[in-house]
């Protein structure tokens, strides 16, 4: 929950995903400086550093982007979720240190600026084998950089989620440049089939668990009720829905979670307000709907925030017809109060 | 996730799926250096039975015959003191030099080339002096 732009808490969990995080990047650091000072006689620091931090930062860029997808097929992946955002900042301070030491190396021991001769060493651009790669890389870690610096809450809060989403959208954009910066750059100078192999195995990997989610979300939206009753739309029987869990409705492509809860039901928006998390996927803790992507909480009766917390959804009207449950398909005000549905059975 | 969201991931993927593919599709395409590892090329110019040129403490020439074209193989095992090495061949029955690339430090060169070849020059070319000249 939001309040004063403070929302990210160092739980004990988040500080055990941290340090993994920490151990995983040094082991490959260290496996990989090793690898290479034992196999490859021919290098200097700054090459060695260069390689390990770009392939660092490209396997870290293929984790996090198979995060989301992964936990949208599985629930067993949401923790990996919930921590992905220190995950992306590692990676970008990896990419930093992989492009500084490369525009160190590469540029800056003339007498022009290391960015302007970034820039203009090589002007092939109408060339595949001789394309300059660089300025690829160069504009994915700007991109890159823009998320890092705008992740902390405080940034979702003040350039409002929305806006906030579209921005962090653009590391779909970077990908695709880090592909093309490392196809472009590297491969052509140094191809081997494992190198080649492994990007080409893993942007296939990332587009096609990308494209499952997005045909699965697809027919999820265009799923129509069954059975309509002076308005109303038929959801679910009363026994679909689990204890403390939501039964997802679709009413004109956006979705309703409906909630059983202490022998109640009630309906609320399924996107959170935070980062547009599924609430229908989440549990009910403490009474309130708990979002399963960063633990945001509402109440499910009125679609709020406990106090002090301001976030709001929108609610739906709901009834029940002998077992069947039934939503009125026009959302509410975010917050406004509907008496929950009381069921008559023994919990 | 609103539609709208989940609308535009799903145009982003398709955008990307099918722009990354043709693209990595040509970039593969357009790689002219050998998928082999140093190494590998190395252990193929020493152990495959090559015919070997030349061979010194720091550079092995060989010549392998295939049947669309033949290779060059230099192997520098100790960079030339020079700033530029340009590697060039006289084919046999012409007096006329052809120059096949340059040498920018140690490592396995391969150099396609269509004819019997008697003599092949290494050459400064800022200090415009000959290096190296091996006759076969």
């Amino acid at each position: 929950m939001g309040l004063n732009y403070v929302p990210v808490l160092w739980n004990k969990h988040k500080k055990t995903y941290d340090k993994w995080i920490v151990i995983g990047m040094l082991v490959y650091l260290i496996s990989f400086l090793s690898i290479s000072i034992v196999t490859y006689d021919e290098f200097t620091p700054e090459t060695l550093i260069i390689r390990a931090f770009g392939t660092l930062a490209i396997g870290l860029l293929h984790l996090i982007l198979v995060i989301g997808p992964l936990a949208r097929i599985n629930t067993r992946f949401l923790p990996l979720l919930y921590n992905r955002r220190h995950l992306g900042v590692s990676m970008f301070f990896a990419a930093l240190i992989h492009g500084g030491f490369s525009l160190f190396q590469f540029h800056s021991l003339g007498n022009v600026n290391p960015i302007y001769a970034l820039f203009t060493s090589n002007m092939e651009f109408n060339s595949i084998a001789n394309f300059p790669f660089q300025v690829l890389g160069f504009f994915a870690l700007i991109i890159l950089f823009l998320m890092a610096s705008t992740s902390h809450d405080f940034w979702l809060k003040n350039l409002t989620p929305k806006t906030w989403k579209k921005l962090h959208m653009l590391v779909y954009l970077a990908y695709l440049l880090v592909i093309l910066h490392v196809f472009l750059g590297a491969l052509q100078q140094q191809p081997s089939y494992f190198s080649v192999g492994i990007i080409v195995l893993g942007f296939l990997l990332i587009s096609a668990l990308h494209m499952v989610v997005a045909i699965k979300e697809y027919k999820i939206d265009k799923s129509k009720p069954s059975e309509k009753v002076e308005g109303w739309e038929y959801v679910c029987r009363i026994t679909e829905i689990p204890d403390d869990r939501a039964k997802i409705f679709v009413v004109n492509k956006e979705r309703i979670a409906v909630f059983k809860y202490e022998n109640k039901l009630s309906a609320i928006s399924n996107v959170c307000k935070h980062q547009g998390g599924p609430l229908g996927e989440g549990k009910v803790i403490d009474g309130c709907v708990t979002c399963p992507w960063h633990g945001y909480q509402y109440l499910p009766h009125n679609g709020q925030s406990p106090p002090p917390f301001t976030e709001k959804v929108a609610t739906y009207k709901l009834k029940m017809i002998k077992d069947k449950v039934y939503v009125f398909p026009e959302a509410l005000e975010e917050g406004t109060e509907v008496a929950p549905v009381l069921l008559n059975i023994k919990l | 996730m609103e539609y709208s969201l989940r609308r535009r991931h799903r145009l982003i993927w398709i955008i990307i799926s099918v722009i990354g593919s043709v693209l990595i599709v040509f970039s593969i395409n357009s790689i002219k250096e050998s998928f082999n590892s140093e190494q590998e090329v190395y252990s193929h110019v020493n152990n495959s039975g090559l015919h070997v040129l030349y061979e010194n403490e720091s550079l092995h020439l060989a010549w392998e015959e295939l049947s669309n074209s033949n290779k060059l193989y230099l192997h520098v095992i100790k960079p030339f003191k020079a700033a530029s090495t340009l590697v060039s061949v006289i084919y046999i029955n012409t007096e006329e030099e052809t120059l096949l690339g340059s040498i920018e430090g140690s490592g396995v060169y391969r150099f396609d080339v269509n004819r019997e070849i008697v003599q092949i020059r290494f050459y400064d070319e800022i200090k415009n002096q000959e290096i190296l000249k091996v006759n076969l």
